[in-house]
């Protein structure tokens, strides 16, 4: 036996105590601007496609910085507020939205934004969604899109066939970003890979794959969203680098030791000492479909109404909270967090019941066996809950391991299953043929018009099962053409999926972010991701 | 008792063996089920390792773990004693064309990486500790092989054996009979230094994900998953890790001795 092969094993399981000092010797190339005020944010992944409006939407971290979006939210107030658009009409029955854009916009690659390029946006968003090209949070903001026209150089007119009355709030989604002409020919892969052209105080200047990206100033931006921005005129910071470091104790290390000015994805353990060693910690609730399970409409537990409901009731979500989230974070009180335009305080029908749930699987005929498993008819009440690997969105391994101890109590034995990204691409493609009983992930979107989409048929999560009453209440949001009758099948929808389990909220998605003093005017925007145009570097 | 060091390796060994075969004897707490209110626990006269974010006691885990762990290692060493010693045999005594064949391939194997090779198999047969096992055997097959291969050629040269053929004894006997049990000594040896080895790249796989499904305890996944917790909780990922280099060094120890013999 070479030393060489007894070496090898060794170095891999002391990865983990070498992260410890990594910090300190990993540092790639000097920060972009170094010395010149550039800044340097560690996040948690590389965007494995910058485009959002193609994959990744909730996954936002460059997207922001460089393309600008027709509307903007007031994040003290929630109110739609113009951006590239300087003001809109919108006709009663809410299918018709004409907004009037502001002058003397252009693209970082010279030509202006006009009504046509706007009206070709959304043109080529509908023709990605047949191709199925698309990221599904642009499917569930136009759903019903009909057509888009440029009623003159700075008037563009979008048309819908059913009443869109999330559309506005939609419209400030970085999904619906308004890209130049140029980019609009460009290809799938080409956008993924960041051949983008936006109208945004930022433009990029070097992509690394999978490792960074730097960002440079452009000097003649001034067309911020008064309101959301705090000032006019270029952004303060001349580059900035995203750096990707999958590692957290390493985006902490790195923080504390000056080679980052910001570190994403903080874990909560490691808050009490960045706050000891004097960094900011900025956090916020992250809007969107609350990380929870999906039940598999074709599994024969997944589509068991009496297991779905006992699961729901089986979890002890403030123990979960309590557990791995002790601070900031909040127990999920629907199924769309609170910061979700929409949402309505369901926390009673999530509280922790486990005799009910008993009593629903007593009285459905599943009754223990031997081994304290419950089964019916010889099945054995052990769903397959599956999760991937590194994934923030969804829900992680402990938060599974403390729902296998819960349900185990009440006679259910949870069988965790780990997923590559690309087993569950594999898992998606068709679910009548997987093999699990419930999915775990999340969905990101401001305004609750997406929860729609995500429980019709249409859904891959659902493909086409027949689920007629689910349907019929997501119909009724989809369809609702007053604010009021929006609002009650809103709560309908939230209220049917809690009580029968369509959805089983975990935890509440917070976005923590850690912020050495140096920097000043940082700020997590209404959808949770870095606002950085008024930030700035001292030293 | 002239040998502390080999005696201390000893008895370490028997422990952690008799930790896998009847873990309910030494681990003081259940290893799945966890007190959340008890989490992060420094370790303690209650909890001798500490508890993990769960609130599971570390010690129990690891205890139970060595199940796990210690029966993907025999398994990578059997796999690896079984295929490499049947090819070293094939080879050494048929000579030849296929004795070039094989060995090439064995050459070809041994000029990658080991634990390079066992990630791209487990990579192939997908997540479980048994695919771990697999994996970390293939990557062994070759060393096996060619220790056995110069064996069997340096037994085939014994008169005995030369004077079983010329008495008219069928190949496959003098294989069997003659050839096998004069070279099979040293694979032994390197099978027990293979344990440790073994130890290490189960372990490292383990860590890296491919191992068990959560919550099994495994030794590699317990210092996986106290990674994110070094700043606040040490002892998660360095009790585990200690047994795992203590294991591997007392394996080490102990077939060092059987090779002197």
């Amino acid at each position: 036996m070479s030393p060489r092969h007894a070496l090898l094993p060794i170095l891999g399981v002391t990865t983990a105590l070498l992260t410890a000092c990594a910090g300190a010797r990993e540092p790639s190339a000097p920060a972009a601007g170094g010395g010149s005020g550039g800044l340097t944010i560690a996040v948690s992944s590389f965007q494995a496609c910058l485009d959002v409006a193609l994959s990744g939407g909730r996954n936002s971290t460059v997207t922001h910085q460089i393309l600008d979006t027709l509307t903007d939210q007031d994040p003290k107030t929630g109110e739609i507020v113009p951006r590239l658009a300087e003001k809109w009409e919108v006709n009663d029955e809410f299918t018709e939205f004409t907004f009037h854009l502001r002058k003397g916009v252009t693209f970082s690659d010279g030509t202006p934004l006009d009504a046509q390029v706007v009206a070709d946006n959304f043109t080529k968003l509908a023709e990605l969604i047949t191709l199925a090209k698309s990221d599904t949070l642009v499917l569930n903001a136009l759903n019903s899109f009909q057509s888009a026209e440029a009623v003159d150089p700075s008037t563009v007119r979008l048309t819908f066939k059913l009443p869109e009355l999330g559309f506005l709030r939609n419209a400030s989604d970085p999904y619906l970003a308004i890209l130049s002409q140029a980019t609009l020919a460009k290809t799938p892969e080409q956008r993924c890979a960041g051949e983008l052209v936006g109208t945004g105080p930022f433009v990029f200047d070097k992509i690394v794959k999978d490792k960074s990206i730097v960002l440079k100033r452009r000097d003649d931006y001034n067309w911020s969203a008064a309101g959301v921005a705090g000032h006019q005129g270029a952004a303060y910071l001349p580059s900035v680098t995203f750096e990707a470091v999958p590692e957290s104790s390493v985006r902490v290390g790195g923080l504390t030791s000056g080679q980052f000015d910001i570190s994403d994805d903080i874990p909560v353990t490691d808050l009490a000492q960045l706050r000891d060693a004097g960094q900011t910690i900025v956090s916020k609730v992250v809007p969107n479909l609350v990380p929870g399970m999906r039940p598999n409409p074709y599994s024969p537990l997944g589509s068991d109404d009496a297991v779905r409901r006992a699961v729901q009731k089986g979890i002890d979500r403030a123990e979960i909270t309590g557990t791995l989230y002790p601070e900031i974070y909040q127990t999920p009180s629907s199924i769309v967090s609170s910061t979700t335009a929409g949402w309505k305080d369901f926390g009673t029908d999530l509280a922790y019941d486990p005799e009910g749930a008993k009593k629903l699987l007593d009285e459905a005929g599943w009754v223990a066996g031997a081994d304290g498993v419950r089964a019916k008819d010889g099945v054995r009440l052990a769903p397959k809950i599956t999760y991937i690997v590194g994934n923030f969105f969804g829900a992680t391994q402990q938060e599974l391991e403390l729902v296998q101890q819960q349900l185990g109590r009440i006679g259910i034995a949870v069988e965790i299953k780990a997923n590559t990204p690309a087993d569950n691409a594999a898992m998606l493609k068709d679910i009548s043929k997987a093999d699990y009983d419930f999915l775990t992930g999340s969905g990101a979107s401001k305004d609750i018009d997406f929860l729609a989409g995500l429980f019709k048929k249409s859904n891959a999560a659902l493909l086409n099962a027949e689920q007629p009453e689910l349907e019929a209440k997501a119909d009724a949001l989809n369809e609702a053409a007053t604010p009021e009758a929006r609002t009650a099948a809103a709560q309908e929808l939230q209220h049917y999926t809690i009580e029968h389990g369509h959805w089983i909220p975990l935890r509440e998605q917070t976005k923590v972010v850690a912020v050495s003093p140096a920097v000043s005017g940082y700020l997590l925007d209404t959808y949770a991701a870095h606002f950085l145009y008024d930030t700035k570097l001292a030293g | 008792m002239r040998r502390p060091g080999l005696w201390a390796a000893v008895v370490f060994l028997a422990v952690v063996l008799a930790w896998a075969v009847v873990p309910e004897w030494f681990a003081p707490h259940d290893p799945l089920a966890g007190v959340p209110k008890e989490k992060l626990l420094p370790p303690s006269a209650a909890h001798w390792f500490g508890t993990d974010q769960l609130g599971r006691d570390l010690f129990s885990r690891v205890v139970h773990g060595a199940s796990l762990s210690l029966s993907a290692t025999a398994l990578a060493v059997a796999v690896g004693f079984v295929a490499g010693t049947a090819l070293g045999l094939l080879s050494g005594y048929a000579g030849g064309r296929l004795d070039e064949i094989v060995m090439r391939c064995v050459d070809v194997m041994l000029s990658i990486p080991g634990l390079l090779l066992s990630l791209a198999v487990v990579t192939v047969l997908g997540f479980g500790t048994v695919n771990v096992a697999i994996s970390v055997g293939i990557a062994a097959v070759a060393g096996f092989a060619r220790v056995m291969r110069s064996d069997v050629l340096r037994a085939g040269t014994q008169v005995f054996v030369e004077a079983a053929g010329a008495l008219g004894v069928g190949r496959v006997r003098i294989l069997f009979r003659h050839v096998l049990p004069h070279a099979i000594g040293s694979v032994l040896v390197l099978a027990a230094l293979e344990f440790g080895t073994a130890i290490l790249a189960v372990s490292s796989l383990s860590f890296l994900g491919f191992g068990a499904a959560p919550p099994a305890p495994e030794w590699g996944s317990l210092v996986s998953e106290g990674r994110n917790h070094l700043a606040n909780a040490w002892w998660l990922t360095t009790l585990p890790g200690a047994v795992i280099v203590a294991t591997m060094l007392a394996a080490n120890r102990v077939s060092r001795a059987l090779e002197d013999r």
